[in-house]
């Protein structure tokens, strides 16, 4: 007598049980996909309290269980009955793709294909994808956020882009919208989506094994059980020979365990070496060896290798199994953030008003004994906050110093607030509640960033009405009554900035959102550069900054999008990775190194996507220490996670620091380098422009000096030494050369202005006059003409009415005289009389070597004609603009210095570009920072100001003063940031500084002066080595090397 | 002759001296009072010939029409400032008034530069005396609260940079006629307004030297005029991609107005340490 499982785990008596049967589910009715889900958890949780739970037999019953649920919920779904449950529809998909050996490429249903009524698309039309599809738009009521969420995550599993996803959806509405079409296959598309959805895993030979020795051993029992109720004494005997014979096999094994010689162990390994020699199979360490590209020992004992993959304390040291190379993109991941709309700047700019609208209010409410209920006065002093308030929500983080003003004169006007319904009231004013009656009415005119804005601000506000407590307890009461119901949680301890705190508590919760929408192309970079701006604006410190960016990359992590291909979701994901700071100085390095471990072992996030956000870690240059020896495989498993996440953790740089708090250090050598150089750049002549930007070049070397230095970089402070050195030394007469070395021509000797005119002007016929156009040929090393014999040649080669003389005078003109300054400005002039021809044309085309050509033709001949004067000529101008070459070189070098790897690129020809690339890597170090106290201004002050001198530049020196001025501060931000005790130093060389700009003659004196000072604000950044100052060691993580200011 | 005198001195007998004691003590106050009013004129003079100069106080007059208002002005209100002096500015008829809204402005934006400054600086730019002051203030503007409205750039029509092109070929060829005549096309006279600085020195400069040239009478012969001439004209060619050299041979190298905001006696003009308006004048004690 056998048991089957269903009797043995849910005391089911008969044959084979139908699915409802199964499942303890009545047997008529509808049925919902959560009862099923409900009854399928029941029945799991009783085979989960059987003693053979864990049996094979157990999880086969679990799998017929899931089959019989999944079978019941296709019903449903087909039927168009209520939402499909979440787990059935991950159970289906991952049940189709394990289906499924090498997963295909969804295929497109083409609109075209089903155009023909009745006669287009069937089911076999479909592919597995496209059934899923089907089922899941047809039980979420068609195309909506739900669908799209469940059809992201299935997609994903397939391997398919939203792109061609919002293809396939496109396809089938189109195929569901021809009804004819769909009528007569319906059921068969059910059929195959069932059979492709439902179908039992094929048998493996490991599950044949199983059963046999699964009805072996079910045989014995049947026969011990009959033979122990027999109760005869056959029984008897029969059991105690069997049971006898049983207690003496064990004795031998038992014996032969303990006694067995170790000569047989070793021989048997021996032989396993020898086993897998001949089968030339690789061991597995060797293979992770290679894996991780270090030259590893062979695997020869087994004992020896394990003494070398794991440490003194027992931590695996091997090279981890599943390393990769590092995703590959076309372009590098990233972007940077698209300035303020000017109706934010505008709406910003008002925000004296706001203001002034708040203390308005808060005086007809104090006027009105704080109460609204009999009084129309205290009705429009609420209207008038709101207002105001919704005004400062919909531009705050462009508002720098208004918005505090703002937040303040809300509570004031809190403040003034008695009584409840009163204190209601003030909570209305609030933007972004569920209240938020303002909001309400254009909400559907709103951006989803607006939305967040509003929300953002008034959690802030009513944070920073709980926790002041200068409020009354009643209102502080309602206000953290008011953050519940927005489900914002409370600051709780210490909290300087209420505000910030809570406001970047509601823009960390939006990242998710944000994310999923920028995976399903419903938002565009755009949101996640005014999040930014919203995030910059409210993290009053770098840990706000911290946890919105952390919140950032975890929803990227998580939400379902294509990673590993171009898009705006890798995009932002590489933003963020580039605005966070890995370098593990200041207080946000603990929980950026949590959360690196946290992602990397999180089994929520495939490692896929592990892959990709490890090889943008490894891409990007301002993360040194992180190498492509820690990019994880796509086909990780646990292990090598957790392996690789203690390797990134070991690797992630621990900064120890001082009260003299973080130097760059530097031997007696460089000391001596940096300050000769320095005065040398102190004495080098400053008259005219060109000695002024070539000065701001030499400053530009010496910032790239200090960062070489300070990364220990000697090849980058050789080259930047040897840049430096070449600007100081390079003599004066060598900057004004013609960059092209042409050289004009000069009058020959001899020969006086207006021969040419007189011999001219003696014969009218052709044959003289060529006979003169035949001496000017022959003049001996000529090169050039007087004025007078120019003009008069530049309009015969123009204008001449004798054809023949006019093409011989051209001949020698291009021949003899193409290089000649006066006949050049001849031409030129010649050209404004207009009326030239077609031949006057090509006569241009050859002296100057540029094809002229269209109705337009004099206008692009008049610039060539400037253009070769101008290469001609040694002249000051040339010098300025090889010295503008030389600061474009030297801050596009610092520019990559500071991790703007492709400053080179952007900033390739303007000086003014690259100084602002430099400008913007100094800020997003500056960013990373910690400081108590801004200095010398925040960051967001220091970019207003910089986009306000950029406003009003007109010429490129100009724009590049309006760069040098925020570099200035930038340089000032990142020194004091880590030496503290060099603040007064560094105030004094910014209010020379301020003055130097203030009384400079010229912008490029003002950019000049600029750059001197940030090379001297460097240098206070530098000190002694250790050795020579012991007792203000200031040791430098040894994987910190490529650390950076 | 100095014999003479000698004698002539010595000769002085003691009624003489007398006397001219007498009449010294009799015209002293008389030179003492020219004296004063002299310096008093000096000093008039040098307020009106140093416009740079920190803004003289209010005469009693101006500011009498406004005695109740300005007394009651805090500096713990910067607004009141601000509003009193848009006020001032609006009714007034005369320079003292015009330099007492001057002050009120200035006092707004030095009592509360985070807030008022860009308001106060805009106003002090509308009742600007001079188009230099207006723009220094309008860009301080920028400075103090701006956030980049103020985008000017250099720009000209491809047919205006034609035809003044032919009015500095002809120029240089010394036929000032034609190029008279090419100046009055296409509106090459507004372009030549705005480049008349580096290509000449001034616009009137280049047109004076046109109409003193003869029709063909020659070529000018100054290298650096002709040299202006030529980078002038490609660097409008050019465009924004110019090289540098040709951006500040158009443009110039002038500097970036600049403010201080750590010296609010050059930004502001008023001495933010006196805000108190006592006995019609500005003191530093309420």
């Amino acid at each position: 007598m056998s048991m089957t499982p269903e009797r043995r785990f849910l005391g089911l008596e008969g044959g084979a049980p139908d699915d409802r049967t199964l499942l303890a589910l009545p047997h008529d009715g509808a049925l919902k996909s959560g009862q099923i889900e409900g009854a399928l958890e029941r029945r799991v949780d009783e085979i989960a309290r059987h003693p053979l739970s864990g049996s094979p037999e157990a999880r086969r019953l679990m799998h017929q269980l899931e089959l019989a649920a999944d079978r019941l919920q296709a019903e449903i779904a087909l039927a168009g009955k209520g939402p499909l449950h979440p787990a059935a529809a991950r159970r289906a998909a991952a049940r189709v793709q394990r289906s499924q050996t090498t997963p295909t490429k969804a295929a497109v249903v083409a609109p075209a294909a089903v155009t023909d009524v009745g006669t287009g698309l069937t089911s076999d039309d479909l592919t597995d994808f496209d059934r899923v599809a089907l089922a899941v738009l047809v039980v979420s009521g068609g195309w909506n956020a739900t669908s799209a969420k469940r059809l992201a995550v299935i997609a994903e599993e397939y391997g398919i882009s939203i792109v061609d996803l919002d293809r396939v959806v496109q396809g089938l509405t189109e195929f569901l919208s021809k009804g004819d079409g769909m009528r007569g296959v319906m059921g068969e598309v059910g059929t195959h989506a069932r059979s492709s959805l439902m179908s039992a895993p094929r048998t493996t030979r490991s599950d044949i094994a199983e059963g046999a020795v699964e009805r072996v051993f079910e045989r014995i029992n049947d026969v011990l059980r009959d033979e122990v109720s027999g109760d005869t004494m056959g029984s008897r005997v029969r059991l105690t020979v069997f049971f006898v014979l049983f207690a003496v096999s064990w004795m031998l094994v038992l014996g032969w365990l303990f006694f067995s010689g170790k000569s047989d162990e070793s021989g048997a390994a021996d032989e396993a070496g020898t086993v897998l020699a001949e089968s030339g199979a690789e061991p597995k360490d060797a293979a992770a060896a290679k894996a991780g590209g270090k030259a590893g020992s062979k695997a020869g004992s087994k004992a020896g290798g394990d003494a070398a993959s794991v440490d003194a304390n027992g931590k695996s040291v091997a090279p981890i199994a599943a390393l990769a190379a590092a995703a590959k993109f076309p372009r590098p991941p990233g972007f940077s953030p698209t300035v303020t709309p000017a109706a934010v700047v505008e709406s910003a700019s008002a925000g004296a008003r706001w203001i002034s609208d708040l203390e308005q209010a808060t005086r007809e409410l104090a006027a009105n004994q704080g109460r609204v209920e009999s009084s129309a006065d205290g009705g429009h002093a609420f209207g008038l906050a709101a207002k105001a308030m919704s005004r400062a929500a919909d531009a705050w983080p462009a508002a720098g110093a208004y918005r505090n003003d703002a937040v303040r004169a809300f509570g004031a006007f809190a403040r003034a607030a008695r009584g409840n319904v009163a204190m209601i009231k003030v909570m209305s004013t609030v933007p972004g509640g569920i209240t938020d009656t303002v909001v309400e009415s254009s909400r559907a005119s709103m951006s989803a960033w607006q939305r967040t804005w509003h929300a953002a601000f008034g959690a802030g506000c009513v944070a920073s009405l709980a926790l002041d407590p200068a409020q009354s307890p009643e209102l502080a009461a309602a206000a953290r009554e008011e953050l519940r119901q927005r489900s914002v949680a409370i600051p709780r301890g210490e909290t300087t900035d209420p505000f910030g705190a809570v406001a970047i508590e509601v823009l960390a919760a939006a990242a998710p959102r944000m994310t999923e929408q920028l995976a399903l192309g419903t938002i565009g970079l755009d949101e996640v550069s005014r999040w930014n701006e919203a995030v910059l604006a409210a993290g009053s410190s770098p840990k706000l900054r911290v946890e919105a960016l952390l919140a950032l990359i975890d929803a990227s992590l998580r939400t379902a999008g294509a990673l590993d291909q171009p898009g705006p979701l890798v995009d932002t994901l590489a933003f963020a990775i580039r605005s966070l700071d890995f370098t593990g100085r200041g207080a946000d390095a603990e929980p950026v190194r949590a959360a690196l471990r946290a992602w990397i072992t999180d089994k929520a996030i495939p490692p896929s996507r592990i892959w990709v956000f490890t090889s943008l870690l490894d891409a990007d240059l301002g993360i040194a220490w992180y190498g492509p020896d820690l990019v994880l495989a796509t086909n990780a498993d646990a292990g090598a996670r957790v392996d690789l996440a203690e390797r990134v953790d070991k690797a992630f740089p621990r900064v120890t620091t001082t009260t003299a708090g973080e130097a760059v250090l530097v031997d007696n050598a460089q000391m001596e380098i940096w300050k000769k150089n320095l005065a040398t750049l102190e004495k080098l002549a400053h008259v005219d422009p060109y000695q002024r930007l070539r000065n701001a070049a030499a400053a530009l070397a010496l910032g790239r000096l200090l960062r070489a230095y300070e990364a220990g970089d000697v090849k980058a402070a050789k080259a930047a030494d040897g840049a430096f050195a070449d600007l100081a030394e390079r003599a004066e007469k060598d900057w004004g050369i013609s960059p092209t070395g042409q050289r004009a021509g000069i009058v020959a000797s001899g020969s006086t202005d207006g021969e040419f005119v007189k011999a001219w002007n003696a014969t009218r016929d052709a044959k003289g006059r060529l006979n003169v156009v035949k001496d000017l040929r022959a003049r001996a090393a000529a090169g050039d003409l007087g004025p007078q014999d120019a003009r008069l040649v530049a309009m015969e080669v123009l204008r001449g009415n004798q054809p023949e003389v006019r093409a011989e005078l051209g001949r020698v003109v291009l021949d003899r005289y193409s290089n000649g300054r006066e006949l050049l400005r001849a031409v030129l002039d010649g050209l404004a009389d207009g009326g030239s021809g077609e031949e006057a044309r090509i006569f241009v085309t050859s002296l100057t070597g540029t094809t002229v050509a269209g109705r337009d033709w004099i206008s692009e001949a008049r610039k060539a004609i400037l253009e070769k004067l101008y290469q001609l000529e040694d002249s000051k101008e040339h010098a300025v603009d090889l010295a503008c070459a030389d600061v474009t070189s030297n801050a596009a070098a610092l520019a990559v210095a500071f991790g703007r790897a492709d400053a080179t690129t952007i900033a390739a020809t303007r000086p003014d570009r690259a100084l602002a690339a430099a400008a913007d890597g100094m800020r997003a170090e500056a960013a990373k920072r910690y400081m108590a106290e801004p200095f010398p201004a925040p960051i967001d002050e220091i970019e207003r100001t910089r986009i306000a001198r950029r406003s009003l530049a007109q010429s490129v020196t100009q724009r590049m003063a309006a760069e040098t001025a925020a570099m200035v501060d930038y340089a000032a931000m990142l020194v004091v940031a880590r030496q503290p005790m060099v603040r007064s130093t560094v105030a004094e060389l910014l209010a020379a500084s301020r003055r130097a700009r203030t009384a400079s003659a010229s912008a490029s004196d003002q950019a000049m002066a600029d750059l001197e000072t940030v090379a001297r604000i460097f240098g206070t950044a530098l000190a002694p080595k250790g050795t020579d100052r012991a007792a203000m060691v200031v040791p430098i993580d040894v994987a910190n090397e490529g650390g950076v200011l | 002759m100095n014999m003479n005198v000698k004698q002539g001195g010595a000769g002085f007998g003691r009624s003489e001296s007398l006397r001219f004691r007498a009449i010294a003590r009799a015209i002293a106050p008389a030179i003492f009072a020219c004296v004063m009013l002299a310096l008093a004129g000096i000093g008039g003079l040098a307020a009106q010939s140093a416009p740079d100069a920190p803004i003289a106080p209010s005469a009693p007059s101006a500011a009498s029409r406004w005695d109740t208002r300005l007394a009651a002005l805090d500096p713990l209100r910067p607004m009141d400032y601000l509003e009193l002096g848009e006020e001032v500015a609006d009714a007034a008829t005369n320079d003292a008034d015009r330099r007492l809204a001057r002050e009120l402005f200035g006092y707004a934006g030095a009592l509360d530069s985070a807030r008022l400054g860009r308001s106060a600086m805009l106003a002090l730019a509308a009742i600007a005396e001079t188009p230099g002051e207006r723009m220094r203030a309008s860009s301080a503007a920028e400075l103090v609260g701006g956030r980049g409205a103020a985008r000017t750039a250099f720009s000209a029509d491809p047919a205006q940079i034609e035809a003044l092109s032919r009015a500095i070929s002809f120029h240089r060829r010394g036929d000032g006629r034609k190029a008279l005549a090419a100046l009055r096309q296409d509106d090459a006279d507004a372009l030549l307004d705005k480049v008349g600085e580096p290509l000449a020195g001034t616009a009137k400069v280049f047109r004076e030297e046109c109409k003193a040239m003869r029709s063909n009478s020659g070529a000018v012969p100054i290298a650096d005029i002709v040299r202006r001439g030529l980078l002038v004209e490609l660097a409008l060619r050019s465009g924004d991609l110019r090289p540098p050299a040709l951006d500040i041979a158009l443009l110039g190298d002038a500097p970036l107005i600049e403010i201080d905001l750590a010296d609010p006696m050059s930004t502001w003009r008023v001495d933010p340490s006196k805000p108190w308006w006592r006995n019609g004048h500005w003191s530093g004690n309420g």
